[in-house]
Protein backbone atom coordinates (compact mmCIF):
# COMPACT_ATOMS: atom_id res chain seq x y z
CA UNK A 1 0.00 0.00 0.00
CA UNK A 2 1.23 3.22 -1.08
CA UNK A 3 0.53 6.28 1.54
CA UNK A 4 -0.50 9.19 0.32
CA UNK A 5 -0.92 12.86 1.88
CA UNK A 6 -3.99 14.16 -0.01
CA UNK A 7 -3.80 18.51 0.27
CA UNK A 8 -7.19 19.61 -0.40
CA UNK A 9 -7.61 23.60 -0.93
CA UNK A 10 -10.59 25.73 -0.57
CA UNK A 11 -11.09 26.37 -4.08
CA UNK A 12 -11.43 22.60 -4.52
CA UNK A 13 -7.92 21.35 -6.32
CA UNK A 14 -7.03 18.37 -4.64
CA UNK A 15 -3.03 18.04 -3.87
CA UNK A 16 -1.49 14.39 -3.86
CA UNK A 17 1.96 13.98 -2.26
CA UNK A 18 3.43 10.12 -1.83
CA UNK A 19 6.28 11.00 0.93
CA UNK A 20 8.80 9.27 1.92
CA UNK A 21 8.59 8.89 5.23
CA UNK A 22 10.76 8.03 8.17
CA UNK A 23 10.53 6.76 11.61
CA UNK A 24 12.60 8.29 13.90
CA UNK A 25 12.88 7.94 18.28
CA UNK A 26 14.95 10.51 17.99
CA UNK A 27 14.92 14.35 19.34
CA UNK A 28 17.51 15.51 17.42
CA UNK A 29 17.35 15.10 13.69
CA UNK A 30 19.51 16.06 11.17
CA UNK A 31 17.56 16.69 7.99
CA UNK A 32 19.67 17.18 5.34
CA UNK A 33 21.74 13.92 5.99
CA UNK A 34 18.30 12.52 5.60
CA UNK A 35 17.15 13.98 2.31
CA UNK A 36 20.74 12.05 0.87
CA UNK A 37 18.32 9.08 1.07
CA UNK A 38 14.87 10.56 0.64
CA UNK A 39 13.93 12.93 -2.01
CA UNK A 40 10.94 15.12 -1.37
CA UNK A 41 8.60 14.81 -0.24
CA UNK A 42 9.65 14.02 3.16
CA UNK A 43 7.66 12.75 5.94
CA UNK A 44 9.42 12.76 9.70
CA UNK A 45 7.32 10.53 11.85
CA UNK A 46 8.09 10.82 15.45
CA UNK A 47 7.93 7.86 17.63
CA UNK A 48 9.10 9.11 21.21
CA UNK A 49 7.88 10.73 24.02
CA UNK A 50 9.29 13.78 23.98
CA UNK A 51 7.73 17.53 23.63
CA UNK A 52 9.65 18.88 20.91
CA UNK A 53 11.87 17.63 18.30
CA UNK A 54 15.02 19.38 17.42
CA UNK A 55 15.30 19.85 13.27
CA UNK A 56 18.39 21.00 11.95
CA UNK A 57 17.88 22.38 8.71
CA UNK A 58 21.30 24.02 7.74
CA UNK A 59 22.13 23.96 4.47
CA UNK A 60 18.46 22.71 3.35
CA UNK A 61 16.91 23.10 -0.05
CA UNK A 62 14.31 25.51 0.27
CA UNK A 63 11.42 23.84 1.49
CA UNK A 64 8.25 24.49 3.51
CA UNK A 65 7.68 22.32 6.71
CA UNK A 66 3.72 21.30 7.29
CA UNK A 67 3.65 20.39 10.77
CA UNK A 68 0.78 18.27 11.10
CA UNK A 69 -1.62 16.86 13.86
CA UNK A 70 -1.72 12.94 14.70
CA UNK A 71 -4.61 12.82 12.10
CA UNK A 72 -2.29 14.53 9.38
CA UNK A 73 -4.53 17.69 9.58
CA UNK A 74 -2.00 21.28 9.48
CA UNK A 75 -1.07 22.70 13.08
CA UNK A 76 1.45 24.88 11.42
CA UNK A 77 4.17 25.78 8.59
CA UNK A 78 8.08 26.81 8.53
CA UNK A 79 9.29 28.18 5.86
CA UNK A 80 13.11 27.27 5.44
CA UNK A 81 14.92 29.46 2.93
CA UNK A 82 18.64 29.27 3.37
CA UNK A 83 20.21 32.92 1.92
CA UNK A 84 23.03 33.14 4.28
CA UNK A 85 25.68 30.73 5.83
CA UNK A 86 24.96 29.51 9.04
CA UNK A 87 23.11 27.35 11.06
CA UNK A 88 19.43 26.97 11.35
CA UNK A 89 17.45 24.76 13.24
CA UNK A 90 13.77 24.64 14.61
CA UNK A 91 11.49 23.23 17.09
CA UNK A 92 8.36 21.29 16.37
CA UNK A 93 5.93 19.82 18.84
CA UNK A 94 4.24 17.86 16.21
CA UNK A 95 5.30 13.70 15.54
CA UNK A 96 4.23 14.23 12.15
CA UNK A 97 6.59 17.01 10.05
CA UNK A 98 5.99 17.30 5.94
CA UNK A 99 8.47 18.99 3.68
CA UNK A 100 7.69 20.05 0.76
CA UNK A 101 10.36 22.04 -1.65
CA UNK A 102 9.66 25.65 -1.98
CA UNK A 103 8.31 27.29 -4.04
CA UNK A 104 4.79 25.70 -3.82
CA UNK A 105 2.15 26.67 -6.66
CA UNK A 106 -0.69 27.70 -3.86
CA UNK A 107 -1.29 29.78 -0.57
CA UNK A 108 -0.67 27.89 2.55
CA UNK A 109 -3.53 29.94 3.78
CA UNK A 110 -5.82 28.43 0.96
CA UNK A 111 -4.75 24.62 2.70
CA UNK A 112 -8.82 23.41 3.70
CA UNK A 113 -7.37 19.91 4.91
CA UNK A 114 -4.67 17.14 4.78
CA UNK A 115 -6.10 13.89 5.10
CA UNK A 116 -3.91 10.53 4.48
CA UNK A 117 -5.24 7.79 1.81
CA UNK A 118 -3.57 4.53 0.82
CA UNK A 119 -3.80 3.76 -2.10
CA UNK A 120 -2.42 0.43 -4.00
CA UNK A 121 0.69 0.74 -5.84
CA UNK A 122 0.32 0.76 -9.28
CA UNK B 1 19.21 18.68 -37.57
CA UNK B 2 21.93 18.06 -34.73
CA UNK B 3 23.49 21.11 -32.63
CA UNK B 4 24.19 19.31 -29.57
CA UNK B 5 27.68 17.89 -28.27
CA UNK B 6 28.99 14.92 -29.62
CA UNK B 7 26.92 13.02 -31.94
CA UNK B 8 24.36 13.15 -30.01
CA UNK B 9 20.69 13.15 -31.68
CA UNK B 10 18.62 16.29 -31.42
CA UNK B 11 18.53 19.32 -30.70
CA UNK B 12 18.22 22.04 -27.48
CA UNK B 13 16.23 25.33 -27.18
CA UNK B 14 17.75 28.02 -29.44
CA UNK B 15 18.45 31.54 -28.27
CA UNK B 16 15.33 32.76 -30.01
CA UNK B 17 13.19 30.83 -28.47
CA UNK B 18 14.85 31.60 -25.28
CA UNK B 19 14.40 35.20 -25.63
CA UNK B 20 10.91 34.34 -26.22
CA UNK B 21 10.24 32.96 -22.48
CA UNK B 22 10.79 29.50 -23.36
CA UNK B 23 13.26 26.77 -21.38
CA UNK B 24 12.77 29.48 -18.22
CA UNK B 25 10.83 28.53 -14.97
CA UNK B 26 7.67 27.98 -14.54
CA UNK B 27 5.79 26.43 -17.34
CA UNK B 28 3.03 24.36 -18.38
CA UNK B 29 3.81 20.84 -20.46
CA UNK B 30 1.25 19.69 -22.49
CA UNK B 31 1.68 16.24 -23.61
CA UNK B 32 -0.01 15.89 -27.11
CA UNK B 33 1.36 12.50 -27.99
CA UNK B 34 4.09 10.01 -27.36
CA UNK B 35 6.93 12.02 -26.88
CA UNK B 36 5.65 14.94 -28.48
CA UNK B 37 5.05 17.70 -25.60
CA UNK B 38 4.10 21.57 -25.63
CA UNK B 39 6.06 24.31 -23.66
CA UNK B 40 3.78 27.31 -22.25
CA UNK B 41 6.21 29.48 -21.14
CA UNK B 42 4.22 31.80 -17.66
CA UNK B 43 4.98 35.30 -17.77
CA UNK B 44 4.50 37.72 -14.71
CA UNK B 45 4.96 41.09 -15.85
CA UNK B 46 3.55 45.09 -14.80
CA UNK B 47 3.04 45.57 -18.73
CA UNK B 48 2.13 43.38 -21.68
CA UNK B 49 5.06 42.12 -23.48
CA UNK B 50 4.39 41.06 -26.89
CA UNK B 51 7.48 39.18 -27.90
CA UNK B 52 6.99 36.75 -25.55
CA UNK B 53 5.64 33.77 -25.71
CA UNK B 54 2.66 31.85 -23.69
CA UNK B 55 0.74 32.69 -20.43
CA UNK B 56 1.28 36.43 -19.92
CA UNK B 57 -0.17 37.66 -16.20
CA UNK B 58 -0.51 41.03 -14.69
CA UNK B 59 1.76 41.55 -11.62
CA UNK B 60 3.68 44.08 -10.05
CA UNK B 61 5.76 41.64 -7.61
CA UNK B 62 9.69 42.23 -8.31
CA UNK B 63 10.25 38.89 -7.18
CA UNK B 64 9.25 36.09 -9.79
CA UNK B 65 9.10 33.77 -6.67
CA UNK B 66 5.75 35.97 -4.93
CA UNK B 67 3.83 34.97 -7.96
CA UNK B 68 4.50 31.01 -7.81
CA UNK B 69 1.13 30.82 -5.19
CA UNK B 70 -1.26 31.28 -8.36
CA UNK B 71 0.39 29.21 -10.69
CA UNK B 72 -1.95 26.00 -9.41
CA UNK B 73 -4.92 27.93 -10.65
CA UNK B 74 -3.25 29.57 -13.60
CA UNK B 75 -2.77 25.98 -15.03
CA UNK B 76 -6.45 25.12 -14.06
CA UNK B 77 -7.68 28.10 -16.00
CA UNK B 78 -5.34 26.91 -19.12
CA UNK B 79 -6.36 23.23 -18.80
CA UNK B 80 -9.72 24.16 -18.42
CA UNK B 81 -9.84 26.20 -21.43
CA UNK B 82 -7.90 23.62 -23.20
CA UNK B 83 -10.00 20.86 -22.52
CA UNK B 84 -12.90 22.62 -23.99
CA UNK B 85 -11.34 23.94 -26.97
CA UNK B 86 -10.36 20.22 -27.88
CA UNK B 87 -13.59 18.36 -26.32
CA UNK B 88 -11.20 16.16 -25.01
CA UNK B 89 -9.04 15.66 -21.54
CA UNK B 90 -5.24 16.89 -21.72
CA UNK B 91 -2.40 15.71 -19.44
CA UNK B 92 -0.33 18.26 -18.38
CA UNK B 93 2.18 19.56 -15.88
CA UNK B 94 2.72 22.85 -14.29
CA UNK B 95 6.51 22.83 -13.64
CA UNK B 96 8.82 24.76 -11.46
CA UNK B 97 12.22 24.09 -11.05
CA UNK B 98 14.75 21.29 -12.02
CA UNK B 99 12.80 18.71 -9.76
CA UNK B 100 9.34 19.80 -8.95
CA UNK B 101 5.98 19.47 -10.92
CA UNK B 102 2.74 19.21 -10.37
CA UNK B 103 0.88 16.65 -12.70
CA UNK B 104 -2.88 17.11 -13.55
CA UNK B 105 -3.95 13.55 -13.41
CA UNK B 106 -8.00 12.26 -13.69
CA UNK B 107 -9.26 13.19 -10.37
CA UNK B 108 -5.97 15.13 -9.19
CA UNK B 109 -2.70 17.00 -9.54
CA UNK B 110 -0.01 14.74 -8.10
CA UNK B 111 3.24 16.48 -6.81
CA UNK B 112 6.43 14.78 -8.58
CA UNK B 113 10.68 15.57 -8.12
CA UNK B 114 11.23 14.76 -11.80
CA UNK B 115 9.83 16.98 -14.44
CA UNK B 116 9.39 15.86 -18.36
CA UNK B 117 12.36 15.67 -20.33
CA UNK B 118 13.58 14.92 -23.95
CA UNK B 119 11.09 13.59 -26.90
CA UNK B 120 9.74 16.23 -29.26
CA UNK B 121 9.30 20.00 -28.01
CA UNK B 122 6.86 22.28 -29.57
CA UNK B 123 5.94 25.77 -28.89
CA UNK B 124 2.08 27.10 -28.79
CA UNK B 125 2.15 27.23 -32.74
CA UNK B 126 3.59 23.92 -33.09
CA UNK B 127 6.85 24.81 -34.22
CA UNK B 128 9.23 22.34 -33.14
CA UNK B 129 11.80 24.38 -30.97
CA UNK B 130 13.80 21.43 -28.95
CA UNK B 131 14.25 17.61 -29.67
CA UNK B 132 15.77 15.14 -27.26
CA UNK B 133 17.03 17.82 -24.71
CA UNK B 134 16.01 19.16 -21.65
CA UNK B 135 13.09 21.83 -21.52
CA UNK B 136 14.67 24.34 -19.86
CA UNK B 137 18.10 26.17 -19.42
CA UNK B 138 20.30 26.02 -17.05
Amino acid sequence: MEKQLVVRLKSGHEITFVPNEVILNNTFIDVPSLLNENKFPLLLHFTHEALVSTLNLSKMPDCVLLHLKDDFSPKSATYCINREIGDFAVHSQCKLVLFIPFPLPFELKKIKSIQLSKKSKS
Amino acid sequence: MSNSKNDEIGFSLSSQSIAKGHGQFPYIIVRLHYAIYLQEPIHFHPKKNNELIGINIDSNFENKIENFPKLLSIASEYKQSLDTKNNRNHRLCVVLSPNQAYYYEENEIRFLPSIPSGGTLVNSRKEIIAMGNSHFIS
